[in-house]
């Protein structure tokens, strides 16, 4: 058993991790529909932006999907390169954090509003007069401030005193956040609050029924609900079956994709760093900067930048402190880092003098002073910036004559300085060479570590730094400092989460993900109910089947042709038909005036699906018995009755249970399609949750292990029975 | 006790009708062993599993006790309490331990209480020679073993008669001793049963009397002397002596000697008869054909009857429509003659609506 569980194990860990989200192209960032003509576009089936895909692009490539959360997994995982949704789907929704990124907005849009049925006419107008009011008191005007404009994370439903008299009206709910959405285990969301305001306003009480938005019209239309609450779009066709309410918003349309520089969730956050291992430049002044604000973090020094990729990429370090510009280097040559969007704090580069250099150093902060003043320095600098290392060096003239100007660079992986086709280049390598120009004399440069070239200053076998260094205050007091030369931010860069090869990283992720998606909001109190819908079926329908199964072999061995042809065409109808298609005919047709809850339709419905395939087990089984055992207690007087009871059931048994319990643990993997019924089950909760943290993966995982945990308990339980009356 | 009469049977064999009983009628009394015995598919075992309606006869009827079995308001159930039934297939109830087998009866049907019930059980046990094996399973036992504790399991119901349906023909030769051991036990006990059987020795031995069933009806009931020492009719004669045939028939003088001659080999072989005998009654069949019988005449019916009582293996030759003699023919030359009563003795001819039978024993 203990195999069967790492075994299980692993291979959810190897599902975990081949989540890992695919790198951006890095080609032109789309702005309108146009370019992404090529690309896989995800839609919420049925949603205005899939008929106007189908309408006017229908070259599309168009995958359609059930809810929102679904789109983001899509994306999220790279099974889908872009999502076209409602715009309002996003209100205060962190899109960064995942990854993702809102490219552009379509004029693809409509009404959103309730939807009832025509023959509550009074409803809805009773409805629209009560938006109406609402609008004109303020009272919409908070309700979107809160759910839409608003922070919506942490918006709570206000409490509404609802009368509990008179028939409640019944609101098929539709998942979409943030217009419906479980908080806390209750509704909650824009239009939610509009439903429970005007419950209070019309004096009557309110029941939610979650729906999956493709049924929630059927619903509609077949009594089961009074009003569609699902944020549904006003469109033509929708109207010839719905009776819409007046518009309560307008939404347009969002395309949002991966963010090809967020292409992952940082292994640490900006929090952790004063407790990892932080990489920086020995003597620069982030190494000062991370002694001071980092005292928690074991901070790692190395000389020159590529050491502190390397400390990186292998490990030694957790995150490694860098210049923004210069990070923008090592991101593109490294796909698994990330660089944290806080700016840790702002510094300047200035060249570096000897004391001795006094005259150097008013010449160049002469220079500079003019330069900036041209408006030179910014051209230089726009150029190196907007290139980056691609771009074009120009070309200077060797001045002959006096004694060359000598200066230390330290190259790197910098736009600032770097070494191109054994030419020295970038920023501050033009810097030097317009200051020599400017000296009239030609330049040699000497290329080192920082440190090296610090203790070459004091010696005095170079006159100046032209580089990456950064004014400290104990080393101002030795040496001088030229006017700020650029202004730079300071970032650290850490690695990508799913990358990490490091255990703390994969199980803290999984302890956030347990917190989002478990412990917030009580989300466990929704699982635990979800679970308590899927033991109900489950264990009603296996009962309730195995009598219909043994009612059914009962009839094909009566002997009598009639009962035979009977239970023979039931089986074959029942196992002929998909059982989610057979679940809504008779959620929608069959019981749908019949005000059984959908709860007992599913008991009925899989309880038929599960006898038709066990009826036929338990005929073989009895048939496997050998004939002699049913003689020999006839002929010792029992009747045909006690014969079966107690000889031939329990060994036809014995022979049945085996497969028996394989169709009881696929019935109760097959519950989980009850949610296209509007019932809260486990897979449903898991799908209310996902809709809410959009995490596809934490609740898929964490529902497949309840799952397994049932069958396998299921399975054991069988057992168990099975050894009782068996040999 | 048992009281038979007109019983009849059809069964339907693919749409065809099959008579398997014709009209049966017996009396069977208290304390009786009857054995029935007789060639394969002649309704034996049909005819017992009527008595206790395992089978539905087609009509007739079977008075127990003077209760009729076949009226539908009959308690089949408690009838059948009375009569026990030991199977061919043993039939023991594979999920229950041998104890419990035996037990199982009493305690749902009689109303016995659990100890009680293995107490008796553990003593029809120890009857059978079983005991020692009460909580092993079916499948742990050889056949003898499990056909004796399908005895036992009978016993524990306290029958009045015990039906037996062939017990030893599922048996390996070695185990057939055992069972018949405890039935004779039994026999001697003065418990009544009906035993359908091939166990010839044991039939008489053990029989009061003895019932010889052929083609659906009891053709012939006596003492096991009167059937086994002196039959009354030629089935029954046949079948006691064991008697094996072969059957040609030749038309013309374009017969198949040599195909004869292979047949005759393999039912010799079959049979364990000497290479000899095979030689001689191979020589005699084509000396006979070659020159004696005067084949021109008619068709000639040749049987060859090997009896494994006895192990005599005799030759008769009906010869159609001829009236005269075959074997005493003038124009048969004497050498022809000489070398045919070389062959065999006991020479017979009799003369039979207008056909000629000469039956031989060959030497």
């Amino acid at each position: 058993m203990k195999f069967r569980f790492s075994l299980f194990a692993a291979v959810i860990s190897i599902l975990v991790s081949g989540c890992g989200h695919r790198q951006g192209t890095g080609v032109k960032e789309p702005e309108s529909i146009e370019d992404i003509s090529n690309a896989r576009i995800v839609t919420i089936l049925g949603s205005l932006q899939d008929l106007d895909l189908e309408n006017n692009y229908p070259e599309f490539t168009n995958l359609k999907l059930n809810s929102t959360s679904e789109l983001i997994a899509a994306v999220q995982s790279g099974n889908a390169d872009y999502l076209l949704v409602d715009s309002i789907s996003f209100a205060g929704f962190d899109l960064k954090s995942r990854g993702l990124k809102a490219y552009f907005t379509l004029p693809v849009g409509g009404d959103i509003a309730f939807g009832f049925r025509y023959d509550e006419k009074e409803l809805a107008d009773s409805y629209n007069a009560f938006l109406q009011k609402i609008r004109n008191d303020g009272t919409y005007a908070e309700i979107v401030g809160r759910w839409i404009k608003g922070d919506v994370a942490s918006s709570n439903m206000p409490d509404i005193p609802l009368s509990g008299d008179g028939d409640p009206i019944v609101v098929g709910v539709a998942v979409s956040y943030p217009f419906e959405f479980i908080k806390n285990g209750d509704w909650a969301g824009f239009e939610v609050e509009l439903m429970l305001r005007f419950a209070e306003f019309a004096g009557r009480s309110v029941r939610f029924e979650n729906y999956d938005f493709n049924s929630i019209t059927a619903a509609l239309m077949t009594d089961k609900i009074d009003v569609i609450c699902a944020q549904m779009t006003v469109s033509p066709e929708r109207a010839k079956q719905v009776l819409f309410s007046d518009s309560h918003y307008y939404s347009g349309t969002v395309c949002i994709g991966r963010d090809p520089k967020r292409g992952g969730v940082p292994a640490i956050s900006g929090e952790d760093l004063n407790s990892c291992r932080l990489g920086v430049l020995s003597g620069s002044s982030m190494d000062v900067y991370a002694n001071e604000t980092f005292s928690g973090a074991e901070i790692f020094r190395a000389d020159g930048m590529e050491n502190l990729v390397n400390a990186l990429e292998t490990g030694q370090v957790d995150a490694i402190l860098s210049m923004d510009a210069l990070s923008a280097e090592i991101l593109a040559g490294h796909s698994d880092f990330i660089a944290l969007d806080e700016r840790l704090y702002r510094d300047s580069l200035s060249a570096v003098f000897s004391p001795g250099g006094a005259k150097l150093w008013k010449s160049f902060n002469d220079m500079l002073s003019s330069l900036k003043e041209s408006g030179e320095y910014e051209n230089i600098l726009d150029r190196w910036r907007k290139d980056g290392t691609l771009a074009e060096m120009p070309v200077f003239g060797v001045s002959e004559g006096l004694s060359p100007l000598r200066i230390g660079i330290q190259t790197g992986t910098s736009a600032y300085c770097f070494e191109r086709n054994g030419v020295y280049c970038g920023f501050s390598v033009e810097l030097a060479h317009l200051f020599a120009k400017t000296q009239g004399r030609p330049v040699v440069f000497t290329d080192d570590t920082f440190s090296g070239l610090l203790s070459k200053l004091e010696e005095g076998s170079i006159d100046m730094i032209c580089s990456s260094g950064t004014l400290t205050e104990a080393r101002s007091k030795k040496l001088l400092f030229s006017d700020n030369m650029l202004d730079v931010n300071i970032i650290a860069i850490t690695k990508k989460l799913q990358q990490s090869s490091g255990h703390t990283s994969f199980f803290s992720d999984i302890r956030e993900s347990f917190r989002t998606n478990i412990i917030l909001e009580d989300r466990w109190k929704m699982i635990l109910s979800g679970l308590w819908e899927t033991l109900v079926i489950s264990l009603f329908s296996i009962l309730l089947g195995t009598i219909v199964g043994a009612g059914l072999c009962g009839m094909r061995l009566s002997g009598v042709r009639t009962l035979d042809s009977v239970a023979r065409f039931v089986i074959d109808i029942v196992r002929g038909i998909p059982m989610l298609v057979f679940l809504m005919i008779m959620f929608y047709v069959v019981f749908a005036s019949s005000g059984m809850t959908g709860r007992w339709i599913a008991i009925i419905a899989f309880a038929i699906n599960f006898g038709a395939y066990t009826s036929e087990m338990f005929r073989t089984g009895i048939e496997g018995v050998d004939k002699g055992q049913t003689e020999a207690g006839l002929a010792m007087g029992f009747t045909r009755a006690g014969t079966f009871i107690n000889f031939i059931l329990p060994q036809a048994v014995g022979k049945i249970l085996p497969v028996y319990k394989g169709e009881a643990i696929s019935l109760i993997k097959n519950t989980s399609i009850v949610g296209y019924i509007a019932i809260a089950d486990l897979t449903r909760v898991s799908d209310i949750i996902r809709s809410r943290t959009f995490d596809a993966f934490f609740p898929l995982i964490i529902v497949s292990i309840i799952y397994f945990i049932l069958a396998w308990l299921l399975g054991r339980l069988l057992d168990r029975f099975a050894s009782k009356i068996q040999l | 006790m048992i009281t038979v009469r007109h019983l009849s049977k059809v069964f339907d064999s693919k749409g065809k009708p099959f008579k398997v009983l014709r009209d049966v009628n017996c009396e069977i009394g208290k304390g009786e062993v009857i054995s029935i015995i007789g060639p394969s598919g002649t309704g034996k075992s049909t005819f017992l599993r009527c008595i206790n309606r395992l089978e539905t006869p087609t009509s007739g009827e079977i008075l127990i006790d003077g209760e009729d079995i076949l009226d539908d308001r009959a308690d089949l159930p408690k009838l059948r309490r009375k009569m026990g039934m030991v199977f061919q297939g043993f039939n023991l109830f594979n999920h229950l331990t041998i104890l419990e087998n035996v037990s199982v009866g009493p305690v749902k049907l009689l109303g016995m209480s659990r100890q009680e019930s293995r107490e008796q059980a553990m003593e029809l046990l120890r009857m059978v020679g079983m005991a020692e094996k009460a909580d092993a399973y079916p499948a742990d036992l050889s056949g003898g073993q499990k056909q004796r504790v399908a005895i036992a399991r009978c016993l524990s119901m306290k029958p009045d008669i015990i039906l037996f349906d062939e017990p030893t023909s599922a048996l390996d030769p070695t185990m057939v001793s055992e069972v018949l051991a405890v039935i004779r036990q039994l026999a001697k006990q003065g418990m009544t049963m009906a035993i359908v059987t091939h166990e010839m020795k044991f039939a008489r031995d053990v029989s009061t009397r003895i019932f010889f069933m052929n083609e659906g009806v009891i053709y012939e009931e006596g003492t096991p002397e009167q059937i086994f020492d002196h039959p009354s009719k030629p089935a029954t004669q046949a079948f006691i002596n064991r008697i094996r045939s072969l059957d040609f028939t030749v038309m013309s003088r374009n017969y198949d000697l040599y195909g004869m001659n292979g047949k005759l080999e393999q039912f010799c072989r079959k049979y364990s008869l000497s290479d000899d005998k095979c030689t001689r009654a191979q020589l005699l069949l084509e000396e006979l054909l070659s020159g004696v019988l005067p084949l021109e005449k008619g068709t000639a019916h040749i049987r060859f009857d090997y009896s494994e009582k006895n192990y005599n293996l005799y030759l008769e030759i009906r010869q159609e429509n001829c009236a005269v003699p075959v074997m005493d023919n003038a124009t048969v030359d004497d050498l022809s003659m000489k070398i045919v009563r070389g062959y065999c003795d006991c020479i017979e001819e009799i003369q039979e609506e207008g056909s000629r039978l000469v039956t031989m024993r060959i030497k």
